[in-house]
């Protein structure tokens, strides 16, 4: 406890703060410092508990290190680092800033040992993702980030409802496993909180509203923070909950189903979070030793081939301006590297062997099916081939090949080439030495992906896939729509508010209340004010000026007697004694 | 570029068509052969037991997938694309 322990958060708090000072040729220099320098510092951290700081008569700790936090670390400094290599081109400081603060939060949550420190840096990712939103600078993104606030917003109060009526259930403030048995309100509203961010069906509407919009850059960071901060506390704090399973392999279809209908990439990008996410909330909710490995391990795995995948077709928006499916196609001459670097993604979400996916997902699918939850291993299985479906083949097929757009973009930049190939060869690498990923899961991995059964499960069922894909390829061509979503509600709602504000309240509001308002309160006031206006001046001024005549009275009067004449004051104390001394002869 | 020059060529892609069918017949006969050989003794689900099982799964989910989601799309999920402005 005594050895020096530094948050990472810490670096990326400093660097934020000192990004605008610093100038010219050692810029990208320093911003990629601060990513490896948390990256190495969260690569040498030694298991406990650290930074337990006294505050207000409460127990914050700072500093709660164990397998389970160092691994979603590992993987948030690692994925913040390539980011950063593809942002090296931005100007925008603000964009640098707010990627560093966002990154920043998300591991003060993943060490957070108590729910208030949870609290404080879920608000602060929340405010400091929303401007990778903003700083996109156009009307749409205005417009998507005010609804993720208000959405995010929500979903903190919620969170800290939750958060303080346990503690008048338990007195303290301590994060941790919650039995499934007998879980409190509480317990539930804090599960609502963490779901929010989690993007659980219904309320996952802002994620494919706000990411699309973001910038380049800034939705690789977003991709893979806000959710995956969501599944850590989940897996920490509501593993086993039978009811998370469920949502989860919901999710799962719901997410896919929504990529096969959408047109632009990145909402179709989007939209395969929740179904992924969906994977790693399943393996939470069946909560099971294996089951957890394969969400940890899943979100490890995923962050890296979603990073990649929001990279390859930001590379094609950076070059071209467009990112729906239907105004693009033909670029497989132009953009090869970002061709390869998308499908290389988009063969690990779906889980090819050799990739990342390939170890992680099956893991969550294979623990469904060894807890005997049959029916949720189909419905992962589902999402599966609609996962390859839509990410693995249409949205390839339709940036880089399909009709010619008549569109000749250069490939993406240096640094963005580097950026994906870095998390490129983390997919193989993954894939090809699944013992990297497996010592650093909570608990012991004894399962062996590469058998002969499972490579021909998966290997059936990617190609049946394909061939489903070419056979109805006309069916799927993309088409420009805007498709309803959960958000109608607040979308539509707060328009039908608003036309309830401005056209019957309001009247109501000038017509009868603004007549009532002038019978029942306006006029009765000016009367009761007239009464006190009389009052004030007749009876106070009355008496202070009163008070002030009668001073004055007695002020004459004393001054008749006090004159200074000394021997008129002897001659008064003389007769005065005298008066006294016959009173007393006399009685 | 040589890549272009074989993705428009009609020849080239009737063998890669002929080439992609005998990928799935050979993987087919690959689940056989891993029934014949390793055999399914775990048990926990009946595809288990069935040759070729997820052939016929992937299959059917992905023409049903695609048939579906557009289908009722096209019933009341797909606006215009100035539907909220």
């Amino acid at each position: 406890m005594t050895d020096l322990w530094l948050h990472p958060a810490a670096f990326f708090f400093l660097g934020a703060l000192l990004v605008p000072f610093i100038k010219g040729k050692g810029k990208q220099i320093f911003l990629l410092l601060i990513p490896a320098a948390a990256f190495l510092d969260v690569s040498n951290m030694a298991q406990g508990t650290y930074g337990a700081v006294q505050f207000a008569g409460l127990h914050l700790v700072f500093g709660k290190v164990d397998k389970l936090s160092l691994v979603f670390a590992h993987v948030f400094t690692l994925i913040t680092f390539i980011g950063v290599i593809y942002a090296l081109h931005v100007k925008d400081n603000g964009q640098h800033v707010a990627a560093f603060l966002y990154a920043g939060s998300s591991l003060g949550i993943t060490f957070a040992g108590d729910y208030l420190t949870i609290f404080i840096f879920w608000e602060i990712m929340a405010f400091s993702s929303v401007f990778l939103v903003w700083f996109r600078r156009t009307r749409q993104s205005l417009n998507a980030g005010f609804r993720y606030l208000l959405v995010h917003v929500a979903g903190g109060l919620i969170l800290l409802a939750g958060i303080v009526l346990r503690y008048g259930d338990t007195g303290n403030f301590v994060f941790g496993p919650i039995s499934p048995e007998g879980a409190s309100f509480a317990a539930y509203l804090i599960m609502i909180g963490f779901c929010l961010n989690a993007a659980v069906p219904p309320i996952h509407a802002w994620l494919p509203d706000a990411y699309p919009q973001a910038t380049v850059t800034g939705a690789v960071f977003m991709s893979a923070l806000t959710t995956k901060t969501a599944v850590y506390v989940l897996a920490r704090a509501f593993a086993g909950f039978e009811v998370l399973a469920v949502m989860g392999a919901v999710m799962a279809i719901y997410g896919v189903c929504y990529a096969v209908i959408e047109n632009d990439a990145r909402k179709i990008l989007a939209y395969h979070i929740v179904s992924q996410v969906g994977f790693m909330v399943c393996g939470i909710g069946i909560g099971t030793a294996m089951a957890i490995n394969g969400a940890v391990a899943h979100a490890y795995a995923h962050i890296i081939y979603k990073g990649l995948l929001f990279m390859g077709t930001g590379a094609v928006l950076e070059m071209t301006g467009r990112s729906k499916l239907s105004e693009l196609g033909g670029l497989y001459k132009f953009m090869p590297f970002a061709l390869f670097f998308t499908v290389t993604g988009g063969i690990s979400i779906s889980g090819f062997p050799l990739t990342s996916g390939f170890v992680s997902k099956s893991m969550t699918v294979a623990a469904a099916g060894e807890s005997h939850h049959v029916f949720l291993m189909l419905m992962l299985m589902l999402a599966s081939v609609g996962t390859f479906l839509s990410v693995g083949l249409k949205l390839p097929y339709f940036v880089w090949f399909g009709r010619d757009s008549g569109l000749r973009p250069k490939d993406a930049p240096l640094n963005m080439r580097v950026a994906m190939g870095i998390a490129a060869a983390m997919c193989y690498f993954l894939g090809v030495y699944p013992k990297f990923l497996f010592d650093m899961l909570p608990y012991p991995v004894q399962w062996e992906p590469y058998t002969a059964s499972h490579l021909s499960e998966i290997l059936q069922l990617l190609l049946f896939t394909g061939l489903g894909f070419f056979i109805l390829l006309k069916k799927l061509s993309p088409e420009p729509s805007l498709n309803l979503d959960t958000d109608w509600f607040y979308r539509k709602g707060a328009k039908a508010f608003m036309w309830l504000v401005n056209k019957p309240i309001a009247r109501f509001e000038y017509n009868v209340v603004g007549e009532a308002y002038e019978f029942i309160i306006q006029k009765p006031i000016l009367k009761v004010a007239h009464y006190l206006r009389v009052f004030d001046t007749e009876a106070v001024d009355g008496t202070v000026n009163g008070v002030g005549r009668a001073t004055l009275l007695w002020s004459n009067l004393m001054r008749l007697i006090q004159n200074g004449k000394v021997q008129r004051y002897a001659m008064l104390m003389a007769s005065g004694i005298f008066v006294i001394a016959v009173f007393i002869l006399l009685w | 570029m040589k890549l272009e020059k074989y993705l428009e060529d009609p020849e080239f892609i009737k063998k890669l068509k002929k080439l992609s069918y005998a990928i799935l017949c050979l993987i087919i006969l690959f689940d056989i052969g891993v029934h014949l050989l390793a055999g399914h003794t775990a048990g926990h689900f009946f595809g288990d037991s069935i040759w070729g099982f997820w052939s016929i799964f992937g299959f059917i989910v992905c023409i049903l997938l695609i048939k579906g989601c557009k289908g009722i799309g096209h019933i009341f999920l797909m606006k215009k694309e100035d539907y909220y402005d």
